[in-house]
């Protein structure tokens, strides 16, 4: 038995330096994207009140004009969205630690998280090469995805060692700007992206099909209940929490009409934060979107941002900031 | 709790742990414990079902013990009825009422029988088909009834086996758990082995051809020719990798702890007939099928026709056992229509193939120069006359190339002898692997209007519809590792694997391991449930 295991540890050393070797020991490019992340907590940390934290993913980091939010409204806006692979529970356990009573936080996630649990996946990993602190701020959820994910990151850091990054010019952490938006794609043409268009080319019985891909008509009970949780714990901490919709690319519109109004009804439903917007109005045609169906483009995020402020005038709390800046303290 | 999630590692390691360090006697009441854990972590609903079925069995075998051949009927009777009957309600009687809801509706008629909305408990076919044949070994006499319950309600729900077999025989589990199982170094580094092969065959190859599959076959309509082809093999390497790679996974877990379980493959891709195949695949189930069905009914031992009956019969169930599906009974009566084809057919079978290799054989060394030389003078002249495309030439010139090099090989007599026969096996081989196929389409299909597109829309060579979703390094990657699949089945042909390596130096060994489980890092993809959990 000693035997065993003496040679089983030794073994288990090797694979386990070799994987950990490769995830976190070569350096790694720091205008990475999601090097982003580091610029995000300090505008968490230094950032005056009063102030507005949206959360969510790439659609927001891509799609909303923070600084136009700041002069239609007055508040200090951070925007923490950034990677959807994170998962809504990584979004909304990360903040907790910078909320401070008197802050609004407003959701605006993709649709695709309304189907999950909210767990994130192997971007779990990925951050904890920049920032192994961040792991502090996993819930056990995320815990279980974090082990469960390790050898992707490992087959991708492999890949990325090997091969040269394809990381876009578009998607650089030099692109986001004071608020946390990304504007490397600002004015950019739109690359081809695989839409149903693209499809169709080959397959043109894709023609004839309602795709409504990435479009729950209902929230995730598990989900739910996360999103319950939190609004709880804001209230008992004397954050507004809030939460709207995201674009959505037009394609089959009645039958996303449909979906979305299935969707906006359980919302109301069942969640527990104050739900505002009209989520059908934010169904743009292709033109307003740039690299992929999540990520609006320039006009895009200049349109979605109006139609927010808009929305956001009707909600007496988010219409207008205090007048008195509240020094930054906790 | 899958074999392939991180939870059940960590299970393992500890039962494993515990296992070796409480005595003996009471290691059999611990896995009991475990097992029951195990099996209720998927539902703990589960557990009622399971308990039902050993009471059931258990008494019923104690009961019949000793006494007339009448009790001894009645008891088997209501063991085998009972259990059927479980399986049946919770398995097909959904399928049945809609079959016949169906039937009704066509003729015209009115039909009211409600549905039922039970949960399918995962395992129920295999733990079900395990307790039978413990009940009707007990009443054929081939072995004693257990007295202590407790053992017994672990042969039945053994977490190595519980969710998808092997389905053992309790002649060959049930007196493995009395004896005392040490610690052995060898044993239980087999076991390990066979575990990482496991979970190489279902992470790195199943669930990396599952992404694929899935696509074309979750609507098979939007695609026609080669997409459907690729995905049917793709298919067929899935399905083998998933079950066995299952399996290994469970014979090695219970290897490690001391206990050796049936096989359940051998390499069936490589049988030479369809009836040979059902001998390397799903052994458990189809050596099942023979003892407690194809037997009963008569074997071989009965008139043409009937043999053939008894075959589909057979067949046609185990279809049915697979899933409760038209799909399913079509695979199985299918395979069973090609075993009684190949029977009725066997001697012009033999006597075609025996003419053609036999007249191979034959072939003298100068008809292939002279085949050579003509191949030749199409691909150097072809182009000039006008008489064949490039594409033509550079097949002419090829083609020459391997005539030249039969001729060659003709002259050294036994080489080329050695040569044909091996040619004549791959060639049943291919016969019988591309059989299997055909039935695999039916597996896999969701309906048999499904199955039917795909067979009708299987020849086409539009190859943009294949990368349409993937990208040619992700589809290179999945004929590499079939490739490989099929490079370790070739060795195993000749040995075991691990008992080769066994006389190899420790630093070849360990870089061989090293280089498996660095392997399933890096071409793990995520995870898919296992096809035959399904079952």
């Amino acid at each position: 038995m000693k035997e065993f295991f003496i040679k089983a540890s030794i073994f288990s050393f090797l694979i386990g330096f070799t994987i950990f070797g490769v995830i976190y020991l070569p350096p790694i490019d720091p205008d990475r994207y999601i090097m982003a992340l580091v610029d995000k907590h300090r505008l968490l940390e230094t950032t005056p009140q009063p102030r507005i934290i949206f959360a969510g993913d790439s659609g927001l980091a891509f799609g909303l004009d923070s600084r136009m939010i700041k002069r239609a409204t007055g508040y200090n806006i951070i925007n923490m969205g950034l990677h959807g692979g994170l998962g809504l529970i990584y979004s909304m356990d990360e903040l907790k630690p910078y909320l401070r009573k008197g802050d609004i936080v407003i959701f605006a996630p993709d649709y695709t998280h309304y189907m999950g649990t909210g767990i994130g996946d192997n971007t779990l990993v990925e951050v904890t090469i920049l920032f192994p602190w961040i792991i502090r701020y996993y819930s056990k959820e995320n815990y279980m995805s974090f082990i469960s994910n390790i050898p992707l990151t490992f087959q991708r850091r492999l890949r990325g060692l090997l091969f040269k990054s394809k990381e876009l010019s578009t998607h650089r952490r030099s692109k986001f700007n004071e608020f946390g938006d990304n504007e490397g794609h600002i004015g950019m043409p739109q690359p081809e992206f695989k839409g149903k268009e693209y499809i169709q080319r080959y397959l043109p019985q894709v023609a004839n099909l309602n795709i409504t891909r990435f479009l729950p008509d209902r929230v995730n009970v598990e989900l739910v209940k996360h999103l319950n949780a939190y609004a709880a714990y804001c209230a008992a901490q004397g954050v507004s929490v809030y939460i709207t919709f995201s674009p959505l690319m037009e394609n089959d519109r009645p039958n996303q009409e449909r979906m979305l109004r299935s969707l906006e009804k359980d919302m109301w439903a069942h969640i527990r934060m104050k739900v505002f917007g009209d989520a059908v109005g934010y169904i743009y045609p292709k033109k307003y979107f740039f690299d992929n169906e999540f990520h609006l483009n320039g006009t895009g995020r200049e349109i979605r941002t109006r139609m927010l402020i808009e929305t956001m005038k009707q909600v007496p709390e988010l219409a207008f900031a205090p007048k008195q800046q509240v020094p930054l303290s906790r | 709790m899958i074999f392939t999630s991180i939870e059940y590692l960590l299970f393992f390691v500890a039962v494993v742990f515990a296992f070796f360090a409480i005595p003996h006697r009471f290691r059999w009441m611990f896995l009991l414990a475990v097992s029951y854990f195990y099996y209720m972590t998927l539902d703990p609903r589960y557990a009622i079902l399971i308990l039902t079925t050993t009471i059931i069995v258990y008494g019923t075998a104690l009961v019949m013990h000793n006494r007339s051949v009448r009790v001894k009927k009645l008891c088997v009777a209501f063991s085998v009825i009972s259990n059927l009957s479980i399986l049946f309600m919770f398995k097909y009687y959904n399928f049945f009422n809609n079959s016949l809801r169906d039937l009704f509706n066509a003729l015209g008629m009115g039909y009211h029988v409600p549905q039922l909305s039970l949960l399918l408990p995962i395992g129920i076919s295999f733990y079900t088909f395990q307790a039978l044949s413990y009940t009707i070994d007990v009443y054929r006499g081939t072995r004693e009834p257990v007295r202590n319950f407790g053992m017994f309600a672990l042969f039945v729900s053994f977490f190595p086996v519980i969710l998808s077999g092997p389905i053992e025989r309790s002649t060959t589990l049930l007196p493995q758990f009395y004896k005392k199982a040490e610690f052995s170094y060898e044993r239980v580094t087999d076991g390990l082995k066979l575990m990482a092969w496991g979970f190489f065959q279902k992470l790195v190859i199943a669930d990396r051809l599952n992404v694929y599959v899935s696509m074309v076959y979750g609507q098979p309509q939007l695609f026609k020719g080669l997409p459907l082809m690729a995905a049917t093999y793709f298919f067929v390497f899935q399905v083998y990798c998933d079950f066995s790679g299952y399996t290994d996974i469970a014979i090695g877990s219970a290897q490690v702890m001391g206990y050796d379980l049936i096989p359940n493959f051998r390499r069936p891709y490589f049988a030479q007939s369809i009836a040979e195949l059902w001998r390397r695949w799903h052994m458990s189930l189809i050596t099942w099928f023979r003892d407690y069905l194809y037997i009963p009914l008569g074997g071989n031992r009965v008139h043409r026709f009937r043999l053939y009956l008894n075959i589909l019969i057979v067949f046609t169930l185990s279809g049915l056992w697979h899933g409760a599906q038209w799909t399913f009974v079509t695979w199985g009566s299918l395979n069973g229509v090609l075993i009684v084809l190949s029977r009725i057919t066997q001697k012009a079978r033999d006597w075609i193939r025996g003419t053609i290799f036999g007249g191979l054989a034959r072939v003298p060394a100068s008809a292939y120069f002279v085949l050579c030389a003509a191949l030749t003078a199409v691909a150097a002249i072809g182009g000039a006359s006008g008489f064949a495309s490039t594409g033509g030439r550079i097949a002419a010139g090829a083609g020459g190339l391997a005539v030249l090099a039969l001729g060659i090989l003709r002259t050294r007599g036994e080489a080329y002898g050695r040569f044909i026969g091996k040619m004549q096996k791959f060639w049943m081989v291919f016969v019988t692997f591309h059989l299997f196929t055909l039935g695999a389409i039916f597996f896999r299909s969701k309906s048999l209007t499904d199955a039917w597109y795909v067979i009708t829309h299987f020849l086409g060579k539009n190859i943009a519809h294949v990368l349409l979703f993937f990208k040619i390094d992700d589809l290179l990657m999945m004929i590499g590792v079939i490739l490989l699949l099929n490079v370790i089945h070739l060795i195993q042909e000749r040995g075991s694997i691990r008992q080769m390596l066994k006389s190899k130096p420790l630093v070849v060994r360990w870089a061989l391991y090293y280089l498996m489980v660095m392997g399933i890092f890096m071409g793990i993809q995520k995870t898919a449930q296992f096809i035959y959990f399904s079952f």
